[in-house]
């Protein structure tokens, strides 16, 4: 493995560390563990929004599948009574299921209308939720959704999941192993024939890869892990409400996308990294609400105008401005740091 | 029977019939040219054979299959193979690896073995790798690999592009405009690898082109369109001389008159 292969494992390992290693940490403080254990299930949903952007498409529907994966859940745990992780993966199956349903016409368009499809439908999937009654308690919300409960652990003993503290652990292996999945998928060949199509799709089609078929499977992965991220959040909250304002909402979609962005859509750890440090900012903020919209926004602006490659990106962005301070003060005019090609 | 079979194919767009009832018939092995004036339908027909545009009717067969209603990547996976007009290639990727994508269909492809295997794997597969240098050689950017597709000159590009088609090993090449804003030795080069392309691999090609010496000098047979119809066929010399064919290029004495 080469020296930056070993230096990504052992940041990967210390963040695996550090996140097993919260609950401890923050013994006094549980409130920042229900924080941090919302920070992981929104890094699974933004990260599914960043898969789907390898087909070049921005999805602005995660969250209508967030929202099938949280009522799917609730409605299999509630209803007919399945056990916490038979009903975690089928309420995702379920989800990508739906993906599947509607992939075709989705996937043919592409650009702004694939984007103004998604929202509208993750939309008509809240409304479904808001008025399908007897089935979500609609708009007065659903509650008592029952979290993992208490399960024996190998070498612990019994453990009560349903505590905020020890659900954290859940969460985060949930998301980890889902992360690790949408990892692989990336360093396999698959995330090639993704790559020709975000490139140029007609090229694609024309050397024989099955455009559609490929971006479906891209699609429907996506909409699992939605789905996943949806089923935790039921089961973390308790409670689940399809209102305008809630999580479901199509301002989250938004704020998705900005965590993208000023994580980094380049980059895998980008999501990660968006979603913490505006989670955190929004939490040490929380004093003077009425101003986070605001402060994330200008926070995204900054970044998007003077890191585009968001802020994994700054250790390459000061080393191209740093190589372009040098070629200017030899005299090559001209160059563009890195990022800004194109915008001379 | 013969390669390709294209039989009253029509194509409308709301009103206009931007290919007409046109019949044309591809044999193994042989290059044709097909000609004609600015709109005249040529790449619309070549959208039609290789599947980036359904015919509105009309019936295509290639190698005995009627591949009339397949997706482009079906006819791909028949032997059809396509040079874009505009320089289509994967633009995020290296002189190599646009090859390397271009030769999907000569991978262990299908979606399983694409979700289980690395990409590293793949890349470093040696049978796959020598082909691709193989294909590199015969265009000629031996010395330009590990070079992003973007930075080469249009010629380059244009030559890769046709080493992306060859990848998957078509049965059929179809070639839209190879010559446009080249020069001359350029022009010369690119008419040396689509002969040799021709010889050494059998491969059939249809080449749509505006300079009409290369393609006098290029094909056995030509194809003049005309207002989405098919004007001429035959030699390339007897469709250039015919006085339909020079009356659609340039109009009659009474146009001038």
């Amino acid at each position: 493995m080469t020296k930056r292969g070993w230096t990504k494992l052992l940041l990967w390992v210390g963040l695996v560390v550090i996140a097993f290693a919260l609950p401890t940490i923050l013994r006094r403080d549980p409130y920042w563990l229900t924080v941090f254990c919302l920070l992981a299930i929104n890094t699974l949903l933004v990260s599914s929004l960043r898969s789907v952007t390898l087909i070049n498409e921005i999805s602005l529907g995660q969250v209508g599948f967030a929202v099938i994966g949280a009522y799917a859940h609730a409605a299999l745990m509630m209803k007919a009574h399945i056990p916490f992780w038979p009903s975690l993966i089928l309420s995702s199956l379920f989800s990508a299921l739906i993906a599947l349903a509607v992939a075709y016409p989705f996937l043919k368009v592409k650009g702004i209308y694939f984007s103004i499809l998604t929202l509208l439908t993750a939309e008509t999937f809240r409304l479904v939720a808001y008025y399908w009654t007897s089935m979500t308690g609609g708009s007065l919300g659903l509650t008592g959704v029952p979290g993992p409960g208490k399960q024996q652990v190998p070498f612990v003993g019994e453990v009560n999941f349903d505590r905020p503290a020890n659900y954290y652990y859940i969460a985060v292996g949930v998301v980890l192993v889902a992360l690790l999945i949408l990892y692989w998928l990336e360093r396999a060949y698959i995330s090639f024939q993704w790559r020709a199509i975000r490139d140029d799709n007609l090229l694609a089609g024309a050397v024989g890869i099955n455009v559609i078929g490929y971006k479906t499977i891209n699609f429907v992965i996506a909409a699992f892990m939605a789905g996943l991220s949806g089923a935790l959040f039921a089961s973390y909250q308790h409670n689940l409400s399809p209102d305008t304002t809630s999580r479901f909402g199509v301002s989250m979609s938004i704020y998705l996308l900005v965590y993208m962005v000023v994580g980094g859509k380049d980059y895998f750890v980008g999501p990660l990294m968006g979603t913490t440090v505006l989670m955190l900012i929004a939490e040490a903020t929380r004093s003077s609400q009425q101003y986070q919209p605001m402060i994330t926004g200008a926070i995204a602006i900054l970044v998007i105008l003077f890191l585009p490659m968001g802020l994994v990106g700054i250790p390459k962005q000061v080393r191209s401005w740093r190589r372009v301070k040098r070629l200017r003060a030899a005299g090559v005019d001209g160059v563009n740091p890195a990022g800004k090609e194109g915008k001379a | 029977m013969s390669l390709l079979e294209a039989s009253q194919v029509c194509k409308n767009f709301g009103g206009l019939a931007a290919v007409n009832k046109v019949d044309l018939v591809v044999e193994e092995g042989e290059i044709v040219g097909l000609i004609g004036p600015n709109g005249a339908g040529k790449s619309t027909l070549l959208n039609l054979i290789d599947g980036t545009l359904r015919v509105s009717s009309g019936r295509i067969v290639f190698r005995g299959h009627d591949i009339t209603r397949y997706s482009p990547h079906r006819r791909a996976r028949l032997g059809i193979a396509r040079v874009f007009q505009k320089n289509a290639l994967f633009r995020s990727m290296t002189v190599l690896e646009n090859v390397l994508a271009g030769s999907y269909l000569r991978t262990d492809h299908g979606p399983l073995a694409a979700l289980t295997r690395t990409l590293d794997k793949v890349r470093k597969d040696p049978g796959l790798l020598d082909r691709c240098h193989e294909l590199l050689e015969l265009v000629g950017l031996t010395d330009r690999t590990h070079e992003l597709c973007v930075n080469l000159p249009h010629g380059s590009q244009r030559e890769l592009c046709v080493a992306v088609a060859l990848a998957s090993n078509p049965t059929l090449l179809l070639l839209d405009e190879p010559l446009t804003g080249m020069n001359a030795e350029e022009t010369a080069s690119m008419i040396r690898i689509i002969k040799e392309i021709n010889r050494t691999r059998g491969t059939t090609v249809l080449v749509v082109e505006h300079n009409v010496r290369a393609v006098l000098g290029l094909c056995a047979r030509a194809v003049v369109l005309n207002y989405g119809q098919k004007l001429v066929e035959g030699s390339p010399r007897e469709c250039v001389t015919d006085p339909a064919v020079i009356e659609a290029y340039l109009g009659t004495d009474a146009d001038v008159a």
